[in-house]
């Protein structure tokens, strides 16, 4: 059983909640020690479960060994890694580096085509704004394109015209210039 | 004996004292590294590489296509923006780890030859020395966010200078 003399040599001035004077031995207190060591290891062992688990896991699986991509085979995303741990993370629980390369490259292409679309926008109000005072200055657009582009698409498909109506018989496109009413 | 041309030539005699210290400290390093690597050994060996060879995998290097660079994108187009960006990157990579070998490879020779190292080792030095100049001539002084247009201007504005140079010979500046 160990008593720190170091407080009894010394003299140690003892604390200020305490009782006493300088010279009057004080001993270690070994319940708060082992109390305390008792908290420092229920925290590490918190973290050694499951580094332990990983490393049998890695122990019996083993490293990878690196190879060339053989002709005509594609790698999944979680070969390109040589411990099993990593391995299965990245085959489990993250994504690939195609689908983040791809998902931004989506991203991109949403904003693009939006700026792009209100460049026009701003350009043509701009025109219209200036052009306010001569006759025929506004344009409309005409949606029957989109229509007959959609019609020949899925003639081309289907063979017919599918409509979500079906039974109804197609519009009538023999006179262009009659607005819709 | 008498002939001149096989007689070895000693330069240096080393004392008993000298070699029986150096047997003792070879063996006792040796056998305090071995009392700790042999069981290893032994384990892996015989009990841990049967197990792993059942279940052990197969890992490769990624292999990226070339896309094309900064220069042949149109303006405005973000998606070929986005992969020559990437690309840059990669070459950056690449070209780091290109110059942390060299020295890698001009360490481990002077290594080798301790105290020779300053006649044989200067070809290391100096191909090391050179790809780290041309590194910093290529990526260097760099803004800390840049991208591929940064670098590509720099080569722009690179050639520009020394076109000028080579136009004007009487204001050709020494080498920095």
């Amino acid at each position: 059983r160990r008593i720190s003399l170091s407080k009894v040599v010394r003299g140690d001035y003892p604390n200020f909640w305490g009782p006493g004077h300088i010279g009057v031995p004080r001993f270690g207190h070994r319940l708060k020690d082992y109390h305390f060591h008792d908290h420092i290891l229920q925290y590490a062992w918190i973290a050694a479960v499951p580094v332990a688990l990983m490393g049998l896991y890695s122990l019996y699986i083993g490293p990878a060994e690196l190879k060339d991509i053989p002709e005509g085979y594609e790698p999944r995303h979680w070969e390109y890694y040589r411990t099993p741990v990593q391995r299965y993370m990245h085959k489990w629980l993250y994504q690939s580096y195609e689908q983040a390369y791809e998902r931004n490259l989506h991203i991109l292409d949403l904003k693009y085509r939006k700026a792009e679309s209100k460049k026009k926008y701003w350009i043509v109000s701009n025109h219209m704004q200036t052009n306010f005072r001569y006759k025929g200055w506004y344009y409309l657009i005409d949606r029957r394109i989109e229509d007959v582009l959609m019609f020949d698409e899925l003639q081309k498909k289907h063979g017919m015209f599918r409509e979500y109506f079906y039974g109804r018989p197609p519009m009538d496109r023999s006179n262009p210039t009659d607005r819709h009413m | 004996m008498g002939d001149g041309e096989n007689v070895v030539q000693k330069e240096f005699r080393v004392s008993l004292f000298e070699r029986t210290k150096d047997k003792v400290n070879g063996k006792l390093m040796l056998g305090i590294e071995a009392f700790f690597s042999k069981p290893a050994s032994y384990l892996k060996e015989n009990w841990i590489e049967p197990m792993q060879a059942k279940h052990r995998g197969n890992y490769y290097h990624r292999r990226f296509r070339r896309v094309p660079t900064i220069d042949e994108c149109l303006v405005d187009d973000q998606l070929c923006m986005y992969e020559a960006n990437e690309q840059m990157k990669r070459d950056k990579m690449v070209d780091k780890q290109i110059v942390k070998h060299l020295k890698i490879r001009f360490d481990e020779c002077r290594r080798k030859y301790q105290d020779g190292a300053q006649t044989r080792c200067y070809q290391t030095y100096e191909d090391w020395q050179n790809t780290r100049e041309d590194f910093l001539v290529k990526w260097g002084d760099m803004p800390p966010q840049h991208s591929a247009l940064d670098v590509y201007y720099k080569q722009v504005h690179r050639m520009i200078h020394e076109r000028r140079q080579r136009e004007n010979p009487e204001n050709k500046q020494k080498s920095v």
